[in-house]
């Protein structure tokens, strides 16, 4: 069996994975540098490399399968974790997002995610005949904005973000209605359509009466939008089904609900990065530094790099956050072009390997928990780089593997461990 | 594969889906490698600069203008060292600017605004440094460096200023420096902002020979603009300086005598055209435009109805009235028009033309008859008309335009004028009339349309004093580096040799030396001293009669040639002529003969 296991084994995900941690722990070093204790990080993120490593063993050794029977008591379990976060956790950075324990930081938000995609993956499976119908998108919805209500509350709106795509990711390819899933990106669009409409506006009117009452208006807007889709399709003499423009309507409001909801408890400092987002040019030295400043890094590397720990982007401390969500300014920097394309194609790597274990898993349950790993991953991964690069807005997510972040680089190893687990086992019917 | 044995739209719809996820995911992923390379190939060197402008930071070592001699090696202009406070905006926000420069200027007792306005024009490069204040007092200086702790981006250090130690005496000769403005430092592109230019005189016209090359270091520092290393120090070049043919005790006689008017006296040697003193009065200290904060002073200065930034020398053009009646006389001897035995009758007036228009000399009543060097002493109109109409307005411009007139002198300062020699085809071009008598007549005096400037003048009278010669005015002797080698030396040009017969020129200049001992210019005379002069009162339509003397001394072998002119002073023979003798008297260590005749104005109608 043993043999077995190693033979099955998947050497290139595992691989991959280990080399980019690597090379994260190199560039850790070179971004803590100037710090003068450049160990200090090097030494924790291998430990949590070396965690990781145990922990995914840890979840290879068990076979998934059983997983699938405890998922129901996972998601408590994550449910009783973002509780507790709430009232034990300690505050960092304005967020109450970590458990403390003294020698280590645990942040429970990570491991929920994995929660949650096993138990959509399970919800899913035993109902996967029945997918069509909208009723059996309720639960999976409810547990997802159940964990991202309780997240935001910390509040920690850059980890909650993942959620969405995770959920809609594998409701799709959980055999979801077409119509079902228009209707879930239509909530998506409405609720997340309203912060950044309002801040778009702010920036060029702002104190106007529009703007001001933009929430009002918007919601009015959308529901005569709404009506009138009605009425109009009446004159049109095109025939809508009662039911559906009903649920489409009840999705409107749900997506009105949680828009003005989102929009009034955004932080200020999450208004500016939307803000520097849509115009960098309108704060040099604030919020607008940061981006500029790690795309001057990495444009700066130019082909073949600056060298390692040359890169004056980085070891003069132009980089922010330099060893955690910038981490790849610093590569790019001191290795160029050449470096940081690598780095893109393990990613690749990683993912297209993760979309093949999905495709050849033994079970519905094995599929979709890697897709919606693959999705978490590929998340992280476009947010990250897409805003380095200045094409998506800042949202301080880390880079899977690369950034610094114990807990980050357990959670990933646990994931990538369960994406083996289902590879090894892909035969086993 | 689980799906394999399950019905086969699900089949599909699975795998399509997982198809059109990883293809959604891959497009994300190739835009961003497609990002990737645009930064850092398409646009790397572009970035590239960005991060070296990011990190290195120039601290500049101004170079020290050069030095400005007299012909003597007296010092005119040099430099002091002086406390400067220099700013760099570094990672500041608005308000921590605006917090640090309200202290700064509470130290200096300076409104805040007008340093706020000089950080404006700093774009982009937060650590390039900016000069703020400079020729502060050595407390304020020390006041400041004692807080420069809570003075982020502050920086007091000594850099060399210019200092003008003869003040408003030699002013028009050596102008002054301003700092460069925003409009020329979009023509100059190797100065930047805060660096000092010449604006006027020496220093304009010289302005890159004094100038040198700054020097500095590139400093390497972090992202809180603290100073890592110094990667490369390049030290200033100081200017060379520049020797001028300037004599102090020229210069200061001139403007000892010309003080409190508003006139020029200029001061050339006639034996090679060499400058020896030239002041415009009224006059300015150039310190003034050195610190910033005496901006009412410089208003003053611009405001000024007497406008004393004006080089009156050959900025402004004034008709020469008789002093221009060498010219005259000259083409007519040379022409043969008339002779040393040619005598005219004076009778106060002659008439011309068909209405019998009346030409009037100075004298009212005629001075009866006169040679030429009669004519001359006395200034008589009566004669000089009768050469004019005897010569015709050709040949009498050709003589204009031998003397250098209508033409810049060509002297090496800035912005002069060039006069105007009026003739035919002029006035029908101009005023679209007809050359009359009337007006060759005008001309033979000095009168009329014509415009000369006093440089002009002075030009001319050299060549009188030297029998013909023109020279090219001049003011640098020469330029000498900082290892006090000449790297140039100014030759006398010859700018034409008009070739007068010597027997003409002794008649000529028998004129003059009796003007100065018994005719118009008596009030110049000075004991022991001969002098060759000629008075002038040019009537003009903006006010009173300009007051000219032009001489040369000693007038066997001049020395010196000297213009002595007073803006609307009145009678060239009242006013002119005893400013002349005075400066003449101090030159040579002499005593002026204080006649303080007043005689009856010389002007014609």
């Amino acid at each position: 069996m043993k043999t077995d296991i190693l033979k099955k084994f998947d050497w290139i995900i595992f691989i991959d994975v280990i080399l980019i941690t690597l090379i994260g722990l190199l560039f850790i070093y070179s971004a803590q540098l100037r710090t003068g204790n450049p160990m200090f990080f090097v030494i924790k993120q291998a430990t949590a490399l070396g965690i990781g490593i145990a922990a995914m063993l840890l979840v290879i050794s068990i076979r998934y399968e059983l997983y699938s029977e405890y998922t129901d008591y996972f998601f408590i379990f994550g449910l009783i974790l973002l509780v507790a976060v709430l009232f034990l956790g300690t505050r960092i950075r304005g967020s109450k997002s970590w458990f403390d324990f003294g020698k280590f930081a645990f942040q429970p938000s990570e491991i929920v995610k994995i929660i949650l995609v096993l138990y959509i993956a399970k919800y899913i499976e035993k109902n996967y005949h029945n997918m069509k119908k909208i009723s059996r998108l309720l639960t999976p919805f409810f547990a997802t904005v159940l964990y991202v209500a309780l997240i935001l509350a910390e509040p920690d709106f850059s980890s909650a973000t993942v959620f969405i795509p995770i959920f809609l990711g594998m409701i799709y390819i959980g055999g979801v209605a077409k119509k079902t899933f228009n209707f879930a990106i239509i909530f998506f669009i409405v609720a997340v359509g309203l912060p950044f409409m309002e801040i778009s506006l702010a920036i060029n009117f702002a104190g106007t009466f529009f703007v001001k009452n933009f929430k009002f208006i918007y919601a009015v807007s959308i529901l005569l939008i709404s009506i009138s889709i009605w009425f109009f399709a009446k004159f049109m003499h095109i025939k809508i089904d009662k039911t559906q423009y009903k649920i489409f309507f009840l999705v409107i409001l749900l997506g009105l609900v949680s828009a003005i909801t989102i929009s009034g408890n955004l932080k200020e400092y999450q208004r500016k990065r939307i803000i520097v987002f849509l115009d960098p040019s309108l704060d040099p030295l604030g919020s607008g530094y940061n981006i500029l400043q790690s795309r001057i890094a990495i444009g700066s590397g130019k082909i073949t790099g600056r060298g390692l720990f040359q890169g004056t982007q980085t070891q003069l401390g132009f980089i922010p956050d330099q060893h955690t969500d910038y981490i790849f300014a610093v590569i790019s920097e001191e290795g160029g072009v050449l470096v940081s394309i690598l780095v893109v194609c393990m990613y690749v790597i990683l993912i297209w390997r993760g979309i093949l274990i999905a495709r050849n898993a033994a079970d519905k349950f094995g599929s979709l928990t890697a897709v919606g790993i693959v999705i978490m991953f590929s998340f992280y991964i476009i947010l990250n780089l897409g805003m380095l690069t200045g094409i998506m807005p800042v949202a301080g997510v880390p880079l899977p593997f690369l950034s610094y972040g114990g807990s980050s680089l357990i959670v990933n190893f646990i994931a990538v461990g369960i994406l083996i687990n289902i590879h090894i086992r892909r035969f086993a019917y | 594969m689980w799906h394999g044995e399950n019905l086969s739209h699900t089949v599909e719809s699975f795998s399509a889906r997982l198809n059109f996820l990883r293809f959604i995911i891959f497009i994300f992923i190739g835009l961003i490698t497609f990002r990737i390379i645009t930064l850092q190939i398409i646009k790397g060197d572009q970035y590239r600069k960005l991060s070296e402008e990011n990190r290195i930071v120039i601290y500049p070592q101004p170079a020290s203008r050069g030095i400005i001699y007299d012909k003597n090696l007296d010092v005119i202009v040099n430099n002091k060292p002086s406390f400067t406070v220099l700013f760099s905006r570094q990672t500041l926000t608005d308000t921590e600017v605006r917090d640090v420069i309200t202290k700064v200027s509470k130290f200096l007792s300076i409104p805040a605004e007008s340093f706020l306005e000089r950080i404006k024009t700093i774009s982009g490069k937060n650590f390039t440094l900016v000069k703020i204040a400079e020729n502060i007092s050595k407390n304020q200086a020390m006041r400041i460096a004692e807080k420069i702790p809570q003075l982020p981006g502050i920086v007091v250090r000594i850099e060399p200023v210019r200092v003008y130690k003869w003040g408003n005496i030699a002013a028009h000769i050596t102008g002054y420096v301003r700092e460069i403005s925003l409009d020329e430092l979009t023509r100059f592109s190797n100065m930047k902002s805060g660096d000092m230019i010449g604006k006027d005189g020496v220093e304009k016209e010289y302005d890159e020979v004094l100038r040198g090359i700054d020097g500095g270091s590139q400093v390497e520092v972090n992202a809180r603009g603290i100073q890592k290393r110094i990667l490369e120090t390049v030290d200033a070049i100081d200017g060379n300086s520049i020797v001028l043919t300037i004599d102090k005790k020229v210069q200061n006689a001139l403007a000892k005598n010309m003080q409190g008017r508003t006139g020029v006296a200029i001061a050339i040697d006639p034996n090679t055209g060499g400058v020896l003193g030239l002041y415009s009065s009224p006059s300015y200290d150039p310190n003034v435009f050195i610190s910033k904060m005496q901006k009412w002073q410089i208003n003053s200065f611009l405001e000024s109805s007497r406008k004393p930034l004006l080089n009156r020398a050959m900025q402004c053009q004034y008709p020469p009235g008789s002093v221009y009646k060498m010219v005259t006389a000259f083409a007519g001897l040379e022409d043969g028009a008339v002779t040393a035995q040619t005598v005219v009758n004076c009778e106060g007036f002659i008439e011309l033309g068909r209405y019998k228009q009346k030409f009037r000399c100075w004298a009212r009543d005629g001075h009866g008859e006169f040679n030429i060097i009669g004519a001359m002493a006395n200034s008589c109109d009566i004669f000089f008309y009768d050469v004019g109409l005897k010569l015709g307005p050709t040949k009498l411009n050709e003589w204009a335009e031998k003397f250098g007139f209508g033409k810049k002198t060509g002297i090496d300062l800035p912005s002069e004028e060039k006069g105007l020699i009026p003739d035919r085809a002029w006035k029908k071009n101009k005023l679209n009339q007809d050359w009359y008598d009337g007006d060759t007549v005008n001309m033979s005096i000095g009168q009329g349309y014509i415009w000369t400037t006093p440089m002009q003048i002075a030009q001319y009278v050299v060549a009188v004093a030297n029998n013909g010669i023109l020279f090219k005015p001049f003011v640098i002797k020469k330029i000498i580096n900082i290892k006090g080698e000449t790297v140039f030396e100014n030759i006398p040009q010859i700018k034409d040799k008009l070739n007068i017969d010597i027997t003409n020129y002794n008649i000529v200049k028998k004129g003059m030396i009796d003007a100065v001992s018994y005719g118009t210019g008596k009030n110049s005379r000075v004991y022991g001293l001969s002098i060759a002069g000629k008075t002038g009162t040019a009537q003009n339509p903006q006010g009173d009669n300009h007051a000219w003397f032009v001489c040369f001394a000693p007038s066997e072998r001049p020395k010196v040639a000297l213009v002595v002119f007073v803006e609307h002073g009145g009678s060239g023979s009242a006013v002119a002529a005893p400013i002349g003798g005075k400066i003449l008297a101090e030159i040579f260590d002499k005593h002026a003969e204080i006649l303080n005749i007043k005689e009856e104005i010389e002007a014609t109608e």
